[in-house]
């Protein structure tokens, strides 16, 4: 599974909510071949950094004049090559991000400040500490403030970082090398400046002077724009940064402190402390490559918790299904996990529901795409997206538990829609059926009661001429019209009573009591009009219930209650005792617990122990 | 005698106004629509206004709201309800709001020129008048309990021709009785509905009412 940033991937449906940082969150695009492309850079880089390190040892400090003690040479070491290694496996690990080859950068430039020695037998290795030594502090604060992404985002840490830049390597390297010539300043013995232009002892102190005062500025300024750095982050990139910015804050304070100390003697690390100085220096170094490891070993106990909760989930479903587990994961509780499901494709919750737009504005969408395709959406806080390895891994590891909720997802999407489609089902055949009703009324008997009128207008002239057979005729017309007629109101009110239509189940029912083949007690009816589809299948209930109930069971009565709840309307039908079975009567029922299904209700026909029936339906009325 | 017709089907208002002209009523004024119903009453004053329950434009209780809309706006102007609904329920919406001069009829009645003539005259005595055939299905209904309990099968009868707008002596001629028994009787039926103290106008009124709803 691969987790790609919010893209214009997403379905077309699925509203757009702009992720604010989401650069950092990587895909393995261009697959293998950058892969390994990255696993040979980070290697060479390794072995260069090792060898550089080893080189160091051996030559740099090796070579100095005070010698080196076994402490300091370890801590040289470790502190150089842990930052390459970690920037080694962050690279790895981060294959589109720059920060892994920073923070090794940071480890390689560590050992530059060795080369700052006059004991070096080589000229070009002499020249290159004098122009380079300097930049070990910009390059940690570089890895540091572009910690986790690579980049560099708020102007004032780049303008920070462009003056130590400077700072470091133009005012205390490169600028009094121009002007440095060991042999006539103090180092007789010193290899020879390759960079040399002029011999300017004083221009030379000047400049490491106002070097060194220039570094005690931007150490305190990158330390500042770090400690806001850090204030400003949301929560959880806060729990990320501050393992790096803090080591690196120390760091940069012994760094500046090592400036404090050398600018009485113009020259950097010419006092006393500075030897115990580096070794502080190196520790913090060390601390700060642990913290950038704890962010690994931290996704990973994020993804082991999850798998485990993930693999409880798949054996027993959780009642939140793997958005609730997630939501904890991750701390969001507002998370929405969708899957993509049907031909047009729209998102659906883990129960089949559509799902809405999230509460508030500032989320993130980061659809979790497999073989091309999008299985899940994932609507979470945009802050969640500064901690690049939290949404990856947690997602990554819940994936079993996301194809089956995705498959479990479709079905009841469709089985939502197949609801969906018998209750339409049955508003149309409602529909039909009262405007079959009205038809009746409206047209046939209107029609009929205009003919029987007529009749009656041309019977009388029809008495004028004695002919008693053809008024005999007209009588049987009239007669077998109004025959008619009551019969087409029969049919019409079985077909769909007008009257609940106008007046509502109460009324309809009290109608229905008066004309049933039992006797009907109503022990209550909800006054208030409800949906029509509530209030035609409870109509339809009642109606073939009283009528099945006086045919099939042979009770001489019935009692009728039905109450509205809040969302249903509860239907109770009670026939008088008599012995029998529940069961045919549940099977004439077969229709109406159909319609009753169709909007979501249940029926249930018993016996009860007393020898009474009971039918009793509840139905949503949503 | 002055009606006025409303029905949106040609035949039957035209037909109706004819049968009822030759009966010797005149009929002042045919509407199809319960809007120019509103106007000719306003402006003619009829005794009766025949109105179907059924008009445009949405075809369900056009007529009825006219009916209600006439009887509080003209008091005078008494209201029949042509309906093609054996349904009490329509007939008590009607009664319940005011119970004075108003009746309910099925709509083949108007073929029946005799009965529709008659109800048409009681309505115009501030009488209520109920259809036959919806009385008598009321009479039938299969019952356990209610108001109507306490009444002889002789005081029901009565009951039930009071609801069809007959007055004592009607009652007592169609059920071959001497106007005495037939005041007893109605006296007995009014006791026992609980209704001693109102006016005896009122009282035909309610026990009509009770006898709907029973």
């Amino acid at each position: 599974m691969r987790v790609s940033p919010h893209s214009a991937r997403v379905g077309s449906e699925l509203p757009l909510y702009e992720s604010r940082r989401v650069a950092c969150h990587d895909s393995v695009v261009g697959g293998s071949r950058r892969t390994a492309a990255v696993w040979f850079g980070a290697l060479a880089l390794g072995a260069v950094g090792a060898g550089f390190g080893l080189l160091t040892l051996r030559y740099a400090l090796g070579g100095s004049f005070g010698g080196t003690s076994r402490a300091r040479a370890v801590a040289e070491l470790c502190a150089g090559w842990a930052l390459i290694a970690v920037g080694m496996v962050e690279a790895v690990r981060r294959p589109a991000s720059r920060e892994g080859w920073l923070i090794s950068g940071a480890g390689i430039g560590w050992f530059f400040a060795d080369w700052n020695n006059a004991g070096l037998g080589s000229s070009v290795a002499f020249t290159f500490g004098l122009v380079a030594s300097a930049l070990a502090a910009p390059l940690v604060a570089h890895a540091a403030l572009a910690y986790p992404t690579g980049r560099v985002d708020s102007r004032l840490d780049r303008g920070a970082l462009v003056v130590a830049y400077a700072g470091a390597g133009l005012a205390l390297n490169l600028l009094p090398a121009l002007f440095f010539d060991p042999q006539r300043q103090f180092c007789a013995l010193c290899p020879a400046n390759l960079v040399l232009v002029a011999s300017e002892p004083g221009l030379v102190n000047g400049i490491q002077r106002a070097g060194l005062f220039l570094g005690l500025i931007w150490v305190v300024a990158l330390v500042a724009v770090g400690a806001r750095r850090l204030r400003n982050a949301s929560q959880p990139l806060r729990r990320l940064l501050w393992p790096v910015l803090a080591p690196a804050a120390g760091y940069l304070l012994l760094a500046g402190t090592d400036f404090g100390l050398s600018l009485p003697g113009g020259w950097l690390g010419d006092y006393p402390l500075a030897y115990r100085l580096r070794l502080g220096e190196a520790a913090f170094l060390v601390l700060m490559a642990l913290g950038v490891s704890s962010t690994w070993i931290r996704d990973r106990r994020t993804r082991s918790a999850v798998v485990r909760l993930v693999m409880d989930a798949a054996q027993s479903p959780p009642p939140g299904g793997l958005r609730d587990v997630l939501a904890g994961m991750l701390g969001d509780a507002g998370l929405e996990l969708s899957y993509p499901v049907g031909e047009p494709t729209r998102n659906v919750r883990a129960d089949g529901q559509p799902v809405g737009a999230p509460p508030g504005g500032e989320a993130a969408v980061t659809p979790l795409v497999r073989g091309g395709r999008t299985v899940a959406v994932l609507w979470h806080r945009a802050d969640l997206m500064d901690d690049p390895g939290l949404v990856q891994e947690v997602a990554a590891a819940a994936r079993l538990g996301m194809e089956n909720e995705r498959l479990r997802a479709e079905i009841l999407a469709q089985l939502a829609d197949l609801r969906a489609a018998r209750a339409r089902i049955v508003a149309t055949g409602d529909a039909e059926r009262q405007r079959l009703e009205r038809d009746l009324h409206d047209g046939a008997q209107q029609q009929l009661v205009g003919i029987s009128l007529t009749l009656r207008l041309i019977r009388p002239r029809s008495e004028q001429v004695p002919t008693p057979r053809l008024r005999s005729l007209i009588d049987q017309a009239d007669r077998e019209l109004r025959l008619a007629i009551d019969e087409l109101r029969d049919l019409a009110q079985g077909i769909y009573p007008a009257v609940l239509a106008d007046e509502g189940l109460a009324a309809a029912v009290e109608n229905l009591a008066d004309t049933s083949s039992i006797p009907v007690t109503i022990a209550g009816l909800p006054p208030e009009r409800l949906p029509a589809p509530v209030e035609t299948a409870a109509y339809f209930l009642i109606a073939e219930a009283s009528e099945f109930i006086g045919a099939l069971t042979g009770a001489e009565g019935a009692t009728v209650e039905a109450k509205h709840d809040t969302d249903r309307l509860v239907i109770l039908i009670t026939a008088d005792p008599v012995a029998g079975s529940a069961a045919p009567l549940q099977a004439a029922l077969t229709d109406v617990a159909d319609r009753i299904g169709a909007l979501g209700g249940q029926l249930q026909a018993d016996h009860t122990p007393g020898g009474a029936f009971t039918i009793r339906a509840a139905i949503p009325c949503g | 005698m002055r009606v006025v017709i409303a029905d949106d089907a040609m035949l039957i208002r035209e037909g109706t106004a004819h049968l009822l002209e030759r009966a010797g009523i005149e009929v002042a004024g045919t509407a199809d629509d319960a809007r120019k119903l509103i106007q000719i009453v306003a402006t003619e004053h009829p005794d009766v206004a025949i109105i179907d329950i059924k008009m445009p434009p949405t075809h369900t209780d056009e007529g009825l709201v006219a009916a209600e809309q006439i009887r509080s706006s003209h008091p005078g102007v008494g209201v029949l309800i042509l309906s093609q609904y054996l349904e009490p329920r329509y007939a008590m919406r009607l009664l319940e709001q005011h119970p004075e001069a108003c009746g309910y009829l099925l709509k083949e009645r108007v073929s029946d020129i005799a009965v529709l003539a008659d109800a048409i005259g009681r309505i115009a005595e501030g009488e209520c008048v109920i259809d036959p055939t919806i009385v008598a299905r009321l009479v039938r209904r299969p019952r356990r309990s209610g108001p109507l309990d306490d009444l002889s099968q002789r005081e029901r009868e009565v009951l039930a021709l009071i609801a069809e707008g007959r007055s004592n002596r009607a009652i007592s001629e169609v059920m071959v009785l001497s106007p005495k028994t037939v005041e007893a009787h109605v006296g007995r039926v009014f006791s026992k509905l609980g209704l001693d103290d109102t006016p005896d106008y009122h009282r035909r009124v309610l026990a009509v009412l009770a006898f709907l709803r029973s």
